[in-house]
């Protein structure tokens, strides 16, 4: 048998096809994920400017600066806040809010779509105006407030009050996307285990409790780690209202990444080499968390 | 059926392959092409710059009358955005050696350092710019290391505001600014008890060349000369009272001041006319006559050591990677911005540095326009001009991060008391630690810097 038959005899074989229809997608993937993530790390181990400029290997000098940096810690600190705010309220407001509109009424329709609207706008359109809504001078919201007899305040500029008014406009423009996710699997649980609840007596409370929450846990999972990672990743409602002001209130680890490599520093080297570090903190969370959850998913079989 | 299944995937098709066409980088039908009269090689170079607002629509219509009448056969074409995206745009450009030809920036700036600029020694030889024209101590700011980096662009230097009307409702002279520091406070406090929205005003607690002016009134330092470097001075024995009083000054306004406004919320409310004082550059002048506003302008106020006005100068710099006809082009544009005794195409004293002076209102660096008389005569003018008789800034004068000293020193030291997130000593004390980290910086840049020059 010749080459060229051999070749397209190998190749022709189903299980051997399959490899050839996902080349093209796994060229791209090597190109522009696994390639550019080692070139990170090779960058993050160098003294470098964004120019490319004035290169020098530190080896891991990039990644003790950072661990005794206060502005990358206070970043940490900032992160932590904002993802242990935004997590829960915003998984028990989608959850809340499904709960309400999981029928197939018109009325449940309607106000399913008003819920996902927000996530048209961009991240930049619904940044800038929550902070022009919000802004003491020109906002309605602020003049609302003064006119119910709140006191007028600019949240953007106070350091207590800043991440937390950045936590409400992601909770904003995020829950709906989140409900969705969760009406739909609400959807997939069996009503025969309503109706075998209702006969033992429960109440909508221990319905909720007892039949929808575990009936959807695992898209309960699907959306906490999500979530998780994207509360970690924050950048551009911080960029757009407030940079990561006032006095370094709202500055997010991917915030302070992008002003060293970009604004005040150009240190490229160095905010690789802090990039390189939330890659590690997510992954590690993010297997944990899936860890957890298969073995919840492995008990609740097993029950 | 099957005919619309395939009439619609072929004009799919067509829509996605004309989609392709229309992405395509074509000439910009807003450039206007080179005279007819031209003989020399056409030639476009980029210029980039951060001037948004009002001064972009000046800038644009004098690059516009350049590109119109230049008989040098240069189109010159002008990308304006917001800073923040001009210095990631520019930092991928220069990486990948698709920078533009001209820049607005600082001459003894980092770009300099890491040789992202060009030297334009030849711009006096080869244009018909007078270096005796130009004011020689602002010049000094655009060499480095013996070197010209940049010609003179702009001046920067900030002025109080005040609206005469409003000092009128509060029983203050309308025609008096505060004299001090502490008189602004006064002020600031009288205006905000008329209510009704109104709010005193004066400087923003994030301002801070305010707070480096404010520093130095009180005898205060930020950044010392360590024999050919530098160090912080903010917590040495020797300033250490000065800067806690300034300081002190600053939280007792922000604390008095509810609304713990920021610096573009003062502006935009001034010049809505609902405060009544700010801090703000000379650019401001053009709002406030836009809306008709009954202001005054003065220097900033003094403190007890002295009055001293901050001054940053802006140049006109050339990139790397910008030779032969490129740069012949950048030097023909830098002489028409700039050659005010022969202008010949915008004509004898109506050179762009003598609008950009006389509309912008920023400060003059060529002595002809300076002595002109149809800006003499102007009140505002003899005020914004006199600075140079006050004019200190709060570091050394080689000193290149003065922007980042401002918005990464500075302001945090006002938002950290003005917030109370930190005590005056507090705050001091970590700004003097950013401070000391960014100056080891700047050594190892500047160390780099040399080492790759001499390399070449």
């Amino acid at each position: 048998m010749s080459w060229g038959k051999r070749l397209t005899g190998y190749w022709n074989k189903p299980q051997h096809a399959a490899y050839l229809f996902i080349a093209p997608a796994v060229l791209i993937i090597t190109l522009f994920c696994i390639v550019p993530m080692l070139a990170s790390f090779g960058i993050s181990t160098m003294n470098i400017t964004t120019y490319f400029t004035s290169s020098k290997f530190v080896g891991w000098g990039n990644f003790a600066e950072a661990f005794h940096d206060s502005k990358f810690l206070n970043s940490w600190k900032v992160t932590g806040i904002y993802t242990v705010c935004v997590v829960p309220i915003m998984i028990c407001f989608a959850l809340f809010m499904a709960a309400l509109v999981n029928s197939e009424r018109r009325s449940d329709k309607f106000f399913r779509t008003i819920f996902i609207l927000p996530i048209i706008c961009s991240s930049t359109v619904t940044g800038l105006m929550w902070k022009l809504f919000l802004d003491p001078n020109i906002g309605w919201g602020i003049y609302a407030m003064e006119k119910l007899g709140l006191p007028s305040m600019d949240i953007f500029s106070n350091v207590k009050l800043a991440i937390f008014g950045i936590v409400f406009i992601t909770v904003w423009s995020g829950f709906g996307v989140s409900c969705m996710i969760l009406v739909a699997a609400m959807q997939g649980v069996s009503t025969s285990l309503y109706e075998a609840a209702s006969l033992d007596g429960a109440n909508a409370f221990q319905k909720s409790l007892h039949v929808t929450i575990p009936g959807i846990s695992s898209t309960l999972w699907f959306i906490l780690i999500t979530q998780i990672i994207a509360s970690f990743q924050v950048f551009d409602l911080v960029y757009v209202i407030t940079n990561g002001g006032p006095a370094h209130s709202t500055e997010t680890v991917v915030s302070y990444v992008y002003s060293n490599a970009f604004t005040t520093n150009n240190r490229l080297g160095y905010s690789t080499a802090m990039s390189e570090v939330l890659f590690v903190v997510i992954l590690l969370v993010t297997v944990l968390l899936y860890s957890r959850m298969l073995a919840q998913e492995k008990n609740g079989g097993a029950q | 059926m099957k005919m619309l299944k395939r009439f619609v995937a072929v004009s799919m098709a067509l829509m996605m392959v004309l989609g392709a066409t229309a992405c395509s980088k074509g000439n910009s039908s807003s450039q206007p092409a080179a005279s007819d009269k031209n003989t020399k090689e056409p030639v476009t170079i980029e210029f980039w710059n951060g001037w948004t607002g009002p001064d972009a629509e000046m800038l644009k219509k004098l690059v516009k009358e350049y590109n119109e009448k230049n008989t040098d056969g240069v189109t010159v074409k002008m990308d304006i955005m917001e800073f923040s995206s001009l210095t990631e745009k520019l930092a991928a450009a220069l990486a990948s050696n698709t920078n533009p030809q001209l820049h607005l920036g600082f001459a003894q700036g980092e770009y300099t350092i890491e040789q992202q600029y060009i030297p334009i020694d030849g711009v006096f030889e080869k244009t018909n710019l007078k270096k005796t024209d130009f004011d020689q101590d602002i010049l000094k700011n655009c060499y480095y290391n013996g070197h010209l980096y940049g010609l003179p662009f702009q001046i920067t230097s900030e002025y109080l505001f005040w609206n005469k009307d409003l000092f009128k409702k509060a029983g203050l002279d309308p025609d008096k600014a505060p004299a001090t520091w502490e008189d602004l406070l006064q002020y600031s406090k009288k205006i905000d008890a008329l209510g009704d929205n109104i709010i005193g005003g004066g400087f923003s607690f994030n301002d801070g060349i305010a707070i480096g002016s404010i520093i130095q009134d009180y005898g205060g330092n930020v950044v010392g000369a360590d024999g050919a470097s530098y160090k912080s001075v903010l917590t040495d024995p020797m300033y250490l009272t000065a800067n806690k009083q300034a300081i002190d000054l600053v939280q007792r306004f922000t604390h008095q001041n509810k609304k713990n406004i920021s610096t573009t919320k003062t502006e935009s409310s001034f010049l809505a006319g609902r405060c009544g004082m700010m801090i703000a550059g000379s650019w401001e002048l053009a709002g406030c006559k836009k809306n008709k506003l009954n202001y005054g302008i003065s220097l900033m106020p003094s403190g007890p050591k002295g009055g001293f006005q901050t001054a940053w100068p802006v140049s006109m710099c050339v990139m790397k990677n910008t030779t032969g006809r490129k740069l012949e082009a950048c030097y023909s544009f830098l002489n028409y911005w700039n050659n005010n005794l022969e202008n010949k195409i915008a004509g004898n004293g109506n050179s762009p540095a003598f609008q950009w002076t006389q509309q912008q209102g920023y400060q003059p660096y060529l002595l002809s326009v300076a002595n002109d008389t149809k800006l003499t005569s102007d009140k505002d003018y003899q005020v914004t001009s006199s600075y140079i008789k006050h004019y200190q800034n709060y570091y050394p004068a080689t000193f290149w991060n003065a922007y980042l000293l401002s918005t990464q020193i500075l302001q945090p030291i006002g938002e950290n008391v003005g917030n109370d997130k930190m005590t005056v000593d507090q705050a001091l004390e970590a700004s003097k630690n950013d401070l000391d980290k960014m100056i080891t910086q700047m050594k190892q840049t500047e160390k780099t810097g040399a080492t790759a020059s001499s390399s070449k």
